[in-house]
């Protein structure tokens, strides 16, 4: 038995009714060790939403199988949480309601659900916000609630798809940062998707690239620098070009093949 | 926009207030133009009236809204209930929906009649009649507000390892708040207009009853009160449930309350057909389950016999048949009519952004005066022939299309108005090419509402006044205790405004298919 996540030659075809079948991903085998903060990176449409879903458990895999921690995972579980693109946040919640909306679906009681909530907020640097409602936070902010919420589930995986992409750059860098203390304070492990190269180095104990549709594994890059990263230093800088020229071959594949359809 | 700013938009604008002056205004100089026609009491006359009859009408009053209040929590209890499963149960969606246009399609006057003889005497029909006025414009509004939301909430749920029952009552129902309270808002002043139609039917107390008699009496004075008692209360309550919208939500209030395939999608002669065969047997059912003698009580095999098989079956036809023709013959003017005065004033209007910014809160108002209990009023007015009945329809048409389109109008993209201007292109040019593609989708929603509402109208003047057409056919078969003909001038007419709903949404699809491809999509 392996502990944390073990993806093994995972393949998911869509067969929509009265469509051509969509081969999302092929033959995808992905471990993901105790505390492993693991970035993928591919084209847009190679399966990344897809890969994450299926941990998820929202979505079946139609060949291979995923485990956590042993167990093969046939449906959501609070030791995986999701985080999505856009916060999602429930706009007639305040901050607080939102963040304890999972304690409350679970039916953690009303005093520990408020304690947790406060500690949380407090954490993800929101204690004075709680009783907000999502239109009057920045999207930034937003995107910590959406964070305090996933973080609420004591989860060991936290999946994340691309949960940066609608900030701008500033708040985008300071969230990285954020997020990597969340994640040495907690160790869980992370499974984040990005589109930016830049992000990933910031991040990543090991990217991973993956081909344009049907998705598989072009490359692992393991980073090994201490956060946090100099993106300048040589060795950085010679890591972000190798991706960067892997990333656009496969960019280029997708987007002849969306030119030939 | 603000979450303030946004709910403000339950209620009229303040510069309503400048409108309604201009129109009692009006009102009153208008009656002393005509003083001495016996056509129009002004406001003068009005409250000189009501002070002499303060109590007499305040009995009246309390009897109907009573009736009103517990038809519009039932009809909005049903609303609730049908919405909710047709969610649990996608596979249902289509047949719930269908049989639910139909009842809402059935004539109201005659059902009023019918409902006497099995509930007999007593508040129980107007009940019933307010429930039925107001189920349908909550139902389809709550079947759309149910699925607007983004699947990242639904997801959410489910990744708490929870099913449909929690997606509906934790998410799906709170996000469909502000569809529930348009509907309701539309029910209120609805189910006031159920409760006098019921008791235009026979009943023995309630402003219903003091309209007809005051009719009858030629009492212009009396007329003109009750009809502006009933439009204060309906405004009054409209504004109420506006005010109350604003305090619980934080969100905008949705335009399109029942979009082209709220109620899904699928092969259309099948689904009718599955109705259809539902519909009469439920029909049966509920007449045999409750054991009503077949004298009053007509099943499907009845209405076969006296329309179909029987002797005089083709006199019964033929009969049935001409009404209805009668009855088309003022319908469909006053529905085009009133279509078009509503699209075309609202064009007009946006021309002139001033005077929109008066008649838009004015109008939104008046549409929430039941057009229908001021038919009396209209009789009076310009008399028994066509006039009357083709006026009453085309104003009934005109309110709820004059408020959509404008609305739609103003939904235009904003982006797109943008390209516009920095083409420099003229107002016409942005009204032909962004505007009005943008105001279709709420003028076909209107349109289709406003088929059973105009065959609702037409019946009642037939029913109180004219001594013709298919409403006339009823309250002469009701009288004379003729169930077979009440019961077919009931499916009849139940089947003609439902189809001519659902020959609009298909002129709908086409249109909007063009124009506005994602409301299709659905
Ligand atoms: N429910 C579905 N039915 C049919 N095809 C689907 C479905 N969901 C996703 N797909 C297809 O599967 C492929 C992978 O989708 P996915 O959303 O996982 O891509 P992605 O890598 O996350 O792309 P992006 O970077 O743009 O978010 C796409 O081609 C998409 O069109
Ligand atoms: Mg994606």
């Amino acid at each position: 038995m392996t502990l944390g996540l073990s993806i093994s030659n995972v393949s998911k075809t869509f067969s929509p009714a009265g469509r051509e079948p969509v081969h999302a991903l092929r033959d995808v085998s992905i471990e993901v060790a105790l505390g492993e903060f693991v970035v993928l990176l591919g084209p847009s449409g190679c399966g990344k939403s897809t890969l994450l879903f299926m941990v998820a458990g929202l979505e079946s895999t139609t060949g291979g199988a995923i485990a956590f921690d042993g167990l093969e995972v046939r449906a959501p579980g609070p030791e995986r949480s999701l985080i999505f693109q856009e916060a999602s946040l429930f706009p007639w919640l305040t901050v607080r309601e939102n963040v304890g909306f999972g304690l409350s679906i679970r039916r953690v009681p009303p005093g520990e659900r408020a304690r947790r909530v406060d500690e949380l907020l407090r954490r993800v640097g929101l204690a004075g916000a709680g009783d907000r409602h999502p239109s009057e936070l920045s999207g930034g902010m937003r995107q910590r609630a959406a964070l305090a919420r996933a973080l609420a589930m004591d989860p060991e995986v936290l999946l994340m798809d691309e949960p940066f992409a609608a900030l701008d750059i500033q708040t985008r860098a300071r969230m990285q940062d954020h997020l990597l203390e969340m994640w040495s304070s907690t160790r869980a492990s992370v499974l984040l998707v990005t589109h930016s190269v830049e992000e990933a180095l910031a991040l990543a104990d090991r990217i991973v690239v993956f081909t344009a549709r049907p998705g598989r594994i072009k490359a692992e890059i393991p980073i090994t620098a201490p956060r946090p990263r100099d993106p300048y230093a040589p060795e950085m800088v010679e890591l972000a070009k190798h991706c960067s020229m892997l990333l656009r071959e496969e960019v280029e594949k997708s987007f002849k093949e969306q030119e030939l359809l | 926009m603000s979450a303030r700013a946004a709910a403000a938009a339950f209620r009229p604008a303040p510069n309503g207030l400048a409108g309604a002056a201009l129109l009692v205004l009006g009102w009153e100089a208008a009656a002393r133009a005509f003083a001495g026609t016996y056509l129009i009491a002004g406001p003068v006359d009005v409250l000189a009236y009501l002070s002499g009859n303060g109590a007499l009408m305040a009995r009246a009053l309390s009897e109907t809204l009573g009736n009103a209040a517990l038809g519009f929590v039932a009809g909005n209890c049903a609303a609730i209930l049908l919405a909710a499963a047709a969610q649990l149960w996608p596979r249902g969606r289509a047949a719930i929906a269908g049989l639910a246009l139909l009842v809402f399609c059935l004539p109201l006057v005659a059902t009023g009649p019918i409902l006497r003889v099995l509930l007999g005497p007593g508040p129980g029909p107007q009940i019933v009649l307010a429930a039925l006025a107001v189920y349908y414009t909550t139902f389809v509004p709550l079947l759309v507000g149910l699925r607007a939301a983004p699947a990242s909430w639904f997801d959410l749920v489910r990744s708490y390892g929870r099913g449909p029952v929690t997606e509906l009552r934790r998410v799906r129902a709170r996000a469909a708040l502000p569809y529930l309270f348009a509907g309701l808002q539309i029910a209120a002043p609805a189910a006031f207009l159920g409760a006098m139609v019921g008791e235009f039917t026979g009943a023995e107390r309630g402003m219903g009853v003091l309209t007809v008699r005051a009719m009858r009496a030629l009492d212009v004075e009396a007329t003109w009160a009750l009809a502006s008692v009933a439009a204060l209360v309906s405004i009054l309550a409209y504004a109420g449930i506006g005010a109350l919208a604003e305090m619980v939500l934080r969100e905008r209030p949705p335009v399109i309350l029942s979009p082209p395939g709220a109620a899904g999608r699928g092969a259309g002669p099948a689904r009718g057909a599955l109705v259809l065969a539902l519909a009469v047997a439920a029909w049966w059912i509920v007449l045999e389950a409750a054991g009503l003698p077949t004298f009053f009580a007509k099943r499907p095999d009845d209405f076969w016999a006296a329309f179909v098989t029987a002797p005089d079956a083709a006199a019964a036809r033929a009969t049935l048949l001409g009404a209805l023709a009668e009855t088309a013959i003022y319908v469909l003017p006053g529905y085009l009519a009133g279509l078009l005065l509503g699209a075309g004033l609202a064009i007009a209007i946006l021309l002139v952004p001033a005077a929109a910014a008066v008649a838009l809160p004015l109008a939104v108002a008046l549409r929430s005066v039941p057009i229908v209990t001021s038919a009396p009023l209209l009789v009076l007015a310009l008399g028994r022939g066509a006039v009357g009945t083709v006026t009453l329809v085309a104003i009934m048409v005109f309110f709820p299309s004059f408020v959509a389109c404008l609305h739609g109008l103003r939904q235009a993209p904003g982006q797109v108005l943008d390209v516009f201007d920095s083409y420099a292109a003229g107002r016409v040019a942005r009204l032909v090419h962004v505007q009005v593609p943008a105001m279709w989708p709420a003028f076909f929603a209107a349109a289709r509402m406003a088929v059973p509402a105009s065959v609702l109208a037409v019946t009642v003047v037939e029913w109180l006044a004219t001594g013709q057409g298919v409403g006339s056919l009823m309250a002469l078969s009701a009288s004379l205790s003729d169930y077979d003909m009440l019961w077919g001038s009931v499916v009849a007419v139940a089947l003609l405004s439902g189809a001519g709903y659902v020959a609009v949404g298909a002129v709908e699809r086409r249109v909007l298919a063009v124009y506005a491809a994602e409301q299709v999509a659905g």
